[in-house]
C-alpha cells in the first residue's frame, strides 16, 4: 500500500539510489524495495541516516514503472511502483557507489542535471 | 545459503564493507548531546556484547533458514556487532532511553527488528517493555502476511524467491538524452490543483490509481508527479485524457473545471528537469544562525554527514550569559530575565574556568577530546559545536565580514584563515559580479579549465565565448557558479567591493580565487578575492570623502603642524602638510580637523588679506597661481590649481609670498592684521608680518583708479605696483595691460559711487591710506552697519567716534597681554578684560554705535565705508575733524586704530612684537611714523606720542588728558603700559553720552565666543578676533557675558557649562548635577549667586558663569533685557518670529521693541 501523505506522517525520505520515497521506519524494517543489497540498511537507522536523505524536491507517484516514460526518464523503469523523489539531494556512501558499479550499473546522482 | 552468499559476494559483504562504515563513522566528530547519554550507551554496550553471545547462537541456526530475510539478517548483525563493539556515537534516531531487553533475543524475528525498536520507540514511547514486544511482534506478523501479498502482485513468484530488492543497473546505463520522450510513450497531462496540496493530491491520486489496479476498471494512470517549483500544478502520465479524469474525480483539491492540458512532448523532460535552487553545503561553508540568541552570527560548517537528515553540525561563537548569579537574580526581579527578554549575552569563546564560577563545576561537564558539556550544548576549543537542521541556517547572502571570520580564526592567530574559505561562502553569487567582457576561467565541471569571455548572463548561467582550445571562438553555457574572473599578473585592476573599494592597483599574484594586487595608493598589498575586482584602465580617482574627511579639508598631524587633505585613497588620507611635505596619513593618526575655512584670514605680501576662495599667486619662486583652500595660523596658505599635476594640484605657501591676482581695494581687515590676534603664533606675532617695505606710498596699491590725463584717460585699473615717487603702474580693466603712469594722472574711483577722489600718494597720504585700510576692514568686515562704515574721525561724535575705536581696545584686551590687564584691569582673565572692557563706557559707546544718532552721525560725517576706506584723500578731513573738534576724540581715534595700523602698516613689522615690548602699542608708533600729519592737529596724543618713542612718554602723554577731562581716574591709577591702550577708553566712555549705550555695553563684551575658546592656540584666533569684533561692532547678537546673572535677581536662570573661558572652575557645575535645571536668581553673594530651585525650593549656591537666562517660551511673559540698548528694562513678551520677539509696548514707545530671544530672561516671581 502506498503510504499516506501529509502533514501528520512522518516525513519520508528519498533513497539516495532510487529515489524511492519512504518513512524512515519502512526504511529500517523492510530496506530500500530496490536497491537493498547495495545500500543494506534494513536495520539500521544509521545506515539509513546515510544512504537516504530528507532533502528533496518533487514527488512521483509511480504507478507502471514498465511502462511510464516518467519512470524510464527517471532512471526507475526497472523499479518498483511506489512514489519517488524527483530529485534527491545528498550522496550516498561510496561503498554504496562501489557495490553499484560492481553490479555493473553507474551511480547517477540525484541531484544532478545531466547534460544531453 | 546465506554463508555461500556472503562469501560469493564479497562487493560489498562484510571485509569490504567494514572499513568503509568504520571510516564513515570515524569522520563523525564526537557528539555529546547529553551527558546522560553516556550511561545509556554503556547500559546498551552491555546489551550489545550479550546480544553478539546469542547471535552467535543465532547464526547457526540461521544455516538452516531459507529465509530471504536470513541473509540481510546476517549481514545487519554484522555490522551491529560492529556497532557494539565500537562504542557507538550518539545517534539521534536512538531513543537514549531506550533498554534492549535481553530476553527477548531469542527469536530471530525480535533479533531482526531490535535495533528498529530502539528507533520505533522514539516515536511512540509506550508503556512496559514486555508488553510493547508483544505487541510488536504481533504488529509484525501481520505485516508479514499483508507485505507479500503485495510484493506477490507486485512483483510475482519468482521476485519472491529471489534476493529481496535487487539491485537493477539495467537502466543506469543510457544516457539521458536517449530517454527522451517518443511518440510511443505515454502523455503527460497538466491538471491544475490547489497550491499547497499537490503532494496531498498526487498521494491521494497514487492510492486511488492502485486501488482500482485490482478492480475491474483500472484507470491507466502510469504515473503523478508535481514539482515544489511548479507550484498548483500536477501532471499525470496516461495515454488518455479519460483516465486522467478518471484519475482526478472526486479528489478534493482538483480544479478539474480548469481543465487538462495536454504537455507537448518537448516540454516533458524540462518538467523533470528543473532544479531546485538548492544548498549546496560543505564543510567549512560559512552560514548565518536564524533563530533564538544567535540570530544572525556567523557560523561555520563543520560536519555535513547527516545532511540527508537535513541536519548539519556547526560551530560558532557562543553566547553564554556570564552575569554573576547574584546578578541575574537582579535582572530576573526586574522583569528582565535572561528568558524572554531582549537581553542578549555578548559573543564569547566558551571559557571553562568562567562559566564554572558563574553556573557552578556541576553545570559544565568535560567531554571528549577536550570538549565541554554546558547547558546540553558542546563546546569545542572555545567554540559551541552544535547540529542544527538546515531550515535554521541561512545559507544564502552571508557574506561574512573578514572581521567575524577572523574571529572564526581565533585561537589559530589571527590571518591565519584561509581566504578560500571565505570566498566559498561568496561563490554562489558570483554570478552578480560578472560584467560582460570579463575574462572568466571554468573552475569546475565538463569544461574546467576553459577560458573566455562573458557574453551573456542571465541569473545563474552565462554564455562565454570560449577562447582557446578546441572550442575556440564558440559560445558555450555555463553556470556562473562555475566560472571565476581571470586575471593574469600585471594586470591593472580596481576593487570594486568590500572594504577596500574604490582602491585600484596592480596585480601581482594570482591564486585560484585570491588576486593579490599592489595597491597605487598605499604601496600596499591587498589580497581580494577575483569576483571583488574589475579590470581599470585608470588610477583609482578615489572617494571625495572618507568618513568625516573630505577633500581639501584642513587637519593636525601633530599640534604645530597643519596639513590639507588632498586625496583620500580607499581609508588613508594623503595630505600635504604645512611645510610643503606629502605623506599618506591613517584617519586615526590625524589629530584634529578645524572646520576654519570660514573664518581663516592671512595677509599676503601686499598686505591684504585673502580669505579661502581668493586666487593668488605667488610672488616669489615659480609665480604659482592658484584658489586659496585653506589657511593655517594665517599663515600657512594651501592654495589648489588643477593645472599642477604635483599633488592632485595643491601647493602650499606662505602667506607673506603670495599676492592677489584679482584687483583688490585696500580693505585690509583690521581683525585680521591685528598682531595680537596673529600673535597665536608661537614664533611671536611679529614673524607673520609681512616683510618691511620700503616706505612709500606702496598703500595705494590695489587702490581701483581712473587715469585723469594723458592716453590713458578715462581708463580704469587697478594700481599694482608703485614705481619712484610718483609713478604708479596700473592693471587696465579694459584691456589687462600694465601701464606704468604718473600718480597725479590717477585718481581714485569708487567702484560703488562712481564718484572719483585725488589719490594721495607719499607722505601723509600714505599714511592716510593705511587709516583707509584699518577704517574699512573692521568696519566692513565686522558687517557692521552703516554706523561703521562712517568715518569716525570725520564725524564730530567725540563719544561715538571713541566708540567706534573702542572695540579696538577690546580686542587689545582679549589678548592675554599685560595691556589688556592693565588696561582694563579688572579680571585676570583677557576674556574678561574684554568683557570688562566693555563695561566700561567705551564699549557702551561701541555698542551706541547702534543708536541712530550714531549711525547719523556717522554718516553724515564719514560717507560710506568705501569712501573712508580707501581714502588717503580724505585723510586730511579726518585728521582735522578729529584733531579740530575734540582732541579726545582724535586721541581715542589713535589708539583705536592701533592695531589696525600694527597690522596693516609694514611699518608694524618693525616691532616684533607690539606688545612685548612695554612700549605704545604699535599703533602708536605706527601713526608716529607714518602719520605725522595727522597727530598735527591733535594735541594731546597725538604729538606725544609721537615725538615720544618711550613707551612712558607715550602713555602718560595721553593719559593725563582725557583724565583730567573726564575724572575718569580709575585706568590711570594703574601704572601699567598697559593704559597707554585703556587710556583713550575712558575718554570715550565718560563722552558716550547714552545711558542705552552703556546698558548694552556688555553686550559684545562677552569675551569667550565660540570660535575663541576651541582653537588649538587658546589666544584670540583672527577668527575669534574677528568674530568679537563682529559682535562688538554688530552690536546686535551679543553673546552674554559670563558674569550677566550678577546684574540681574529674580530672573528664572537654568545652569550649563562654564560660559567664562578659562575659568578656573571645572565646565560644568557640580559635574552637570544642575544642567538644564531652571532656578530662580535670589540673591548674589559676590560672584555666586543665590539660586532656588524651581522643582524643589531648595536653595544653592551657583557661581555665575554657569547661568544662563532663561529665554521666554510663550507669549505674554514677563522678561527683563539683558542685553542690547534695553538691557534692564522689563517687557512682556507678545510674538514670536524665529528667535526675536516683538514685546508690548512700553510707555514712550511707539511700537514694541524687538528683542532677540537670547537677550531676554524670564522673571522668576512676577
Amino acid at each position: 500500500m502506498p503510504p499516506k501523505v501529509g502533514a501528520r506522517q512522518p516525513q519520508l525520505r528519498a533513497c539516495l539510489v532510487c529515489s524511492i520515497l519512504q518513512p524512515l521506519k519502512d526504511f529500517v524494517e523492510t530496506g530500500c524495495p530496490n536497491c537493498e543489497d547495495v545500500v543494506e540498511m534494513r536495520g539500521s537507522p544509521e545506515r539509513v541516516a546515510e544512504c537516504t536523505s530528507t532533502i528533496y524536491d518533487g514527488m512521483i507517484a509511480m504507478m507502471e514503472p514498465e511502462e511510464s516514460w516518467v519512470a524510464r526518464w527517471q532512471r526507475i523503469d526497472k523499479k518498483k511502483r511506489g512514489l519517488y523523489a524527483v530529485r534527491v539531494t545528498g550522496r550516498p556512501p561510496q561503498d554504496v557507489i562501489d557495490a553499484i558499479e560492481s553490479r555493473g550499473g553507474v551511480y547517477r546522482p540525484r541531484d544532478a542535471v545531466e547534460e544531453l | 545459503m546465506s554463508d555461500d552468499e556472503r562469501s560469493s559476494s564479497p562487493d560489498i559483504k562484510s571485509d569490504d564493507e567494514a572499513p568503509s562504515h568504520t571510516a564513515v563513522r570515524g569522520k563523525k566528530r564526537p557528539r555529546i548531546a547529553d551527558p546522560d547519554e553516556e550511561d545509556d550507551e554503556e547500559q546498551q554496550d552491555q546489551g550489545g556484547n550479550q546480544d553478539d553471545d546469542d547471535e552467535d547462537d543465532e547464526d547457526d541456526d540461521d544455516e538452516d533458514e531459507d529465509d530471504d530475510d536470513d541473509d540481510d539478517d546476517g549481514d545487519r548483525r554484522r555490522k551491529r556487532s560492529k556497532h557494539h563493539k565500537k562504542k557507538r556515537p550518539a545517534n539521534r534516531f536512538l531513543d537514549v532511553e531506550a533498554v534492549v531487553d535481553d530476553d527477548e533475543e531469542e527469536e530471530d524475528e525480535d533479533d531482526n527488528y531490535e535495533d528498529v525498536r530502539e528507533f520505533i520507540e522514539e516515536g511512540a514511547p509506550e508503556a512496559g517493555e514486555g508488553e510493547q514486544g508483544h505487541h510488536r511482534r504481533l504488529h509484525r506478523e501481520m505485516r508479514r502476511e499483508e507485505e507479500p501479498n503485495i510484493e506477490e502482485i507486485l512483483a510475482g513468484i519468482k521476485e519472491r524467491h529471489a534476493r529481496q530488492a535487487k539491485y537493477n543497473a539495467d537502466s543506469d546505463q543510457v544516457p539521458q538524452r536517449l530517454l527522451m520522450p517518443g511518440v510511443d510513450d505515454p502523455s503527460l497531462w497538466q491538471v491544475r490543483v490547489k497550491t499547497g496540496r499537490e503532494r496531498a493530491i498526487t498521494a491521494s491520486i497514487f492510492r486511488k490509481v492502485f486501488h482500482s489496479t485490482y478492480s475491474g476498471n483500472p484507470i491507466e494512470v502510469m504515473s503523478v508527479f508535481y514539482r515544489d517549483s511548479l507550484p498548483g500544478l500536477i501532471y499525470l502520465e496516461a495515454r488518455q485524457s479519460a483516465a486522467v479524469h478518471a484519475a482526478v474525480a472526486g479528489i478534493v483539491g482538483v480544479y478539474l473545471s480548469r481543465g487538462v492540458q495536454l504537455v507537448p512532448i518537448e516540454e516533458m523532460a524540462p518538467l523533470l528537469r528543473i532544479k531546485k535552487k538548492e544548498i549546496n553545503l560543505t564543510p567549512g561553508m560559512w552560514v548565518r544562525l536564524k533563530r533564538g540568541k544567535y540570530t544572525g552570527d556567523l557560523a561555520q560548517v563543520i560536519d555535513v554527514d547527516q545532511l540527508t537528515s537535513g541536519v548539519v553540525g556547526v560551530k560558532f561563537i557562543p553566547r553564554i550569559d556570564l552575569t554573576p548569579r547574584e546578578k541575574k537574580q537582579e535582572r530576573l526581579a526586574n522583569g528582565k530575565g535572561s528568558l524572554g527578554g531582549t537581553f542578549r549575552p555578548t559573543q564569547r569563546l566558551f571559557n571553562y574556568e568562567d562559566v564554572r564560577k558563574i553556573y557552578g563545576r556541576g553545570q559544565v561537564r568535560p567531554g571528549a577530546q577536550g570538549a565541554y558539556v554546558f547547558d546540553g550544548d558542546e563546546y569545542l576549543d572555545g567554540f559551541c559545536v552544535k547540529d542544527l537542521k538546515i531550515n535554521l541556517l541561512t545559507t544564502e547572502d552571508v557574506q561574512p565580514t573578514l572581521e567575524e571570520v577572523s574571529r572564526f580564526a581565533g585561537d589559530d592567530g589571527a590571518g591565519k584563515f584561509d581566504l578560500s574559505t571565505i570566498a566559498d561562502a561568496n561563490r554562489h553569487v558570483s554570478s552578480a559580479f560578472l560584467t560582460v567582457g570579463d575574462q572568466v576561467e571554468v573552475y569546475e565541471g565538463e569544461l574546467a579549465g576553459m577560458y573566455g569571455t562573458v557574453e551573456t548572463i542571465a541569473s545563474d548561467t552565462i554564455s562565454i565565448k570560449a577562447i582557446g582550445g578546441e572550442i575556440h571562438g564558440q559560445m558555450v553555457e555555463v553556470p556562473a557558479r562555475s566560472v571565476r574572473k581571470k586575471f593574469d599578473i600585471g594586470e591593472h585592476v580596481k576593487i570594486i567591493t568590500g572594504k577596500n573599494t574604490d582602491v585600484s592597483g596592480m596585480i601581482v599574484d594570482v591564486k585560484g580565487d585570491v588576486v593579490t594586487l599592489m595597491s597605487d595608493q598605499g604601496q600596499q598589498e591587498i589580497k581580494v578575492f577575483s569576483k571583488d575586482v574589475r579590470k581599470a584602465a585608470d588610477i583609482a580617482g578615489g572617494s571625495q570623502t572618507l568618513g568625516l574627511y573630505d577633500v581639501h579639508e584642513l587637519v593636525m598631524l601633530d599640534p604645530t603642524t597643519a596639513a590639507v587633505i588632498v586625496k583620500v585613497e580607499g581609508n588613508q588620507l594623503r595630505v600635504l602638510d604645512q611645510n610643503g611635505i606629502s605623506r599618506v596619513v591613517k584617519p586615526t593618526e590625524v589629530t584634529l580637523r578645524r572646520d576654519n575655512a570660514r573664518y581663516a584670514v592671512a595677509t599676503d605680501s601686499a598686505g591684504n588679506d585673502m580669505k579661502v576662495g581668493d586666487a593668488m599667486k605667488e610672488v616669489e619662486g615659480e609665480s604659482r597661481r592658484g584658489e586659496v583652500i585653506n589657511i593655517s595660523r594665517s599663515l600657512f596658505v594651501w592654495l589648489h590649481n588643477r593645472d599642477h599635476g604635483e599633488n592632485y594640484g595643491v601647493f602650499v605657501a606662505r602667506a607673506s609670498a603670495l599676492v592677489s591676482v584679482t584687483p583688490k581695494s585696500a580693505t585690509a581687515d583690521l581683525t585680521k592684521m591685528n598682531p595680537a590676534l596673529n600673535q597665536q603664533l608661537p614664533y611671536g606675532g611679529a614673524s607673520l608680518m609681512p616683510p618691511p617695505q620700503a616706505a612709500g606710498n606702496r598703500k595705494i596699491i590695489n587702490t581701483y583708479v581712473v587715469v585723469t590725463k594723458g592716453t590713458y584717460k578715462g581708463l580704469q585699473g587697478v594700481i599694482k605696483d608703485v614705481v619712484g615717487a610718483n609713478e604708479a603702474r596700473v592693471e587696465l580693466a579694459t584691456n589687462n595691460k600694465t601701464i606704468t603712469i604718473a600718480t597725479a594722472s590717477l585718481k581714485r574711483k569708487d567702484t560703488k559711487t562712481g564718484a572719483t577722489y585725488p589719490l594721495d600718494t607719499g607722505g601723509m597720504g600714505a599714511g592716510a591710506g593705511g587709516g583707509g585700510g584699518y577704517g574699512g576692514g573692521p568696519r566692513g568686515g565686522a558687517g557692521g552697519g552703516g554706523g561703521y562704515d562712517v568715518n569716525p574721525y570725520g564725524n564730530m561724535g567725540p563719544p561715538a567716534n571713541g566708540g567706534g575705536r573702542t572695540p579696538a581696545g577690546g580686542r587689545f584686551g582679549q589678548t592675554p597681554n599685560p595691556y589688556a590687564m592693565g588696561g582694563y584691569g579688572k579680571t585676570p582673565n583677557p576674556y574678561a578684560g574684554g568683557g570688562a572692557g566693555g563695561k566700561t563706557p567705551g564699549w557702551g559707546a561701541n555698542a551706541g554705535g547702534k543708536t541712530p544718532g550714531w549711525a547719523g552721525a556717522g554718516a553724515n560725517a564719514g560717507g560710506k565705508t568705501p569712501g573712508w576706506a580707501g581714502s588717503g584723500g580724505k585723510t586730511p578731513g579726518w585728521a582735522g575733524a578729529s584733531g579740530g573738534k575734540t582732541p579726545m576724540a582724535g586721541y581715542g581715534g589713535d589708539g583705536g586704530r592701533t592695531p589696525g595700523w600694527g597690522g596693516a602698516r609694514p611699518d608694524g613689522g618693525k616691532t616684533p612684537n607690539p606688545y612685548a615690548n612695554s612700549a605704545p602699542t604699535p599703533g602708536y608708533n605706527d601713526p608716529g611714523t607714518s602719520r605725522g600729519p595727522m597727530s598735527a592737529p591733535t594735541p594731546y596724543g597725538g604729538p606725544s606720542a609721537y615725538s615720544a618713542p618711550t613707551p612712558g612718554a607715550a602713555l602718560s602723554a595721553p593719559t593725563p588728558a582725557p583724565a583730567g577731562g573726564f575724572s575718569a581716574p580709575t585706568p590711570y591709577s594703574a601704572p601699567t603700559p598697559g593704559m597707554a591702550l585703556s587710556a583713550p577708553t575712558p575718554g570715550i566712555a565718560l563722552s558716550a553720552p547714552t545711558p542705552g549705550g552703556a546698558l548694552s555695553a556688555p553686550t559684545p563684551g562677552v569675551g569667550p565666543t565660540p570660535f575663541g575658546a576651541p582653537t588649538p592656540f587658546g589666544a584670540p584666533t583672527p577668527y575669534g578676533g574677528h568674530a568679537a569684533a563682529s559682535m562688538s561692532h554688530g552690536g546686535s547678537q551679543g553673546h552674554l557675558q559670563w558674569d550677566w546673572a550678577l546684574d540681574f535677581r529674580n530672573v528664572i536662570v537654568t545652569v550649563g557649562p562654564s560660559q567664562r573661558a578659562n575659568s578656573r572652575n571645572p565646565r560644568h557645575f557640580q559635574r552637570g548635577f544642575y544642567d538644564g535645571k531652571q532656578l530662580g536668581i535670589e540673591a548674589l553673594a559676590g560672584e555666586m549667586v543665590q539660586c532656588r530651585s524651581m522643582e524643589d525650593q531648595h536653595q544653592v549656591d551657583i557661581p555665575a558663569e554657569y547661568l544662563l537666562p532663561v529665554a521666554p517660551d510663550r507669549e505674554g511673559q514677563v522678561v527683563i533685557v539683558i542685553g542690547g540698548e534695553h538691557k534692564g528694562q522689563q517687557r512682556t513678551t507678545q510674538y514670536k518670529s524665529d528667535n526675536q520677539w516683538m514685546t508690548e509696548p512700553e510707555a514712550g514707545d511707539i511700537v514694541g521693541a524687538v528683542l532677540d530671544e537670547n537677550q531676554l530672561a524670564r522673571i522668576w516671581r512676577e
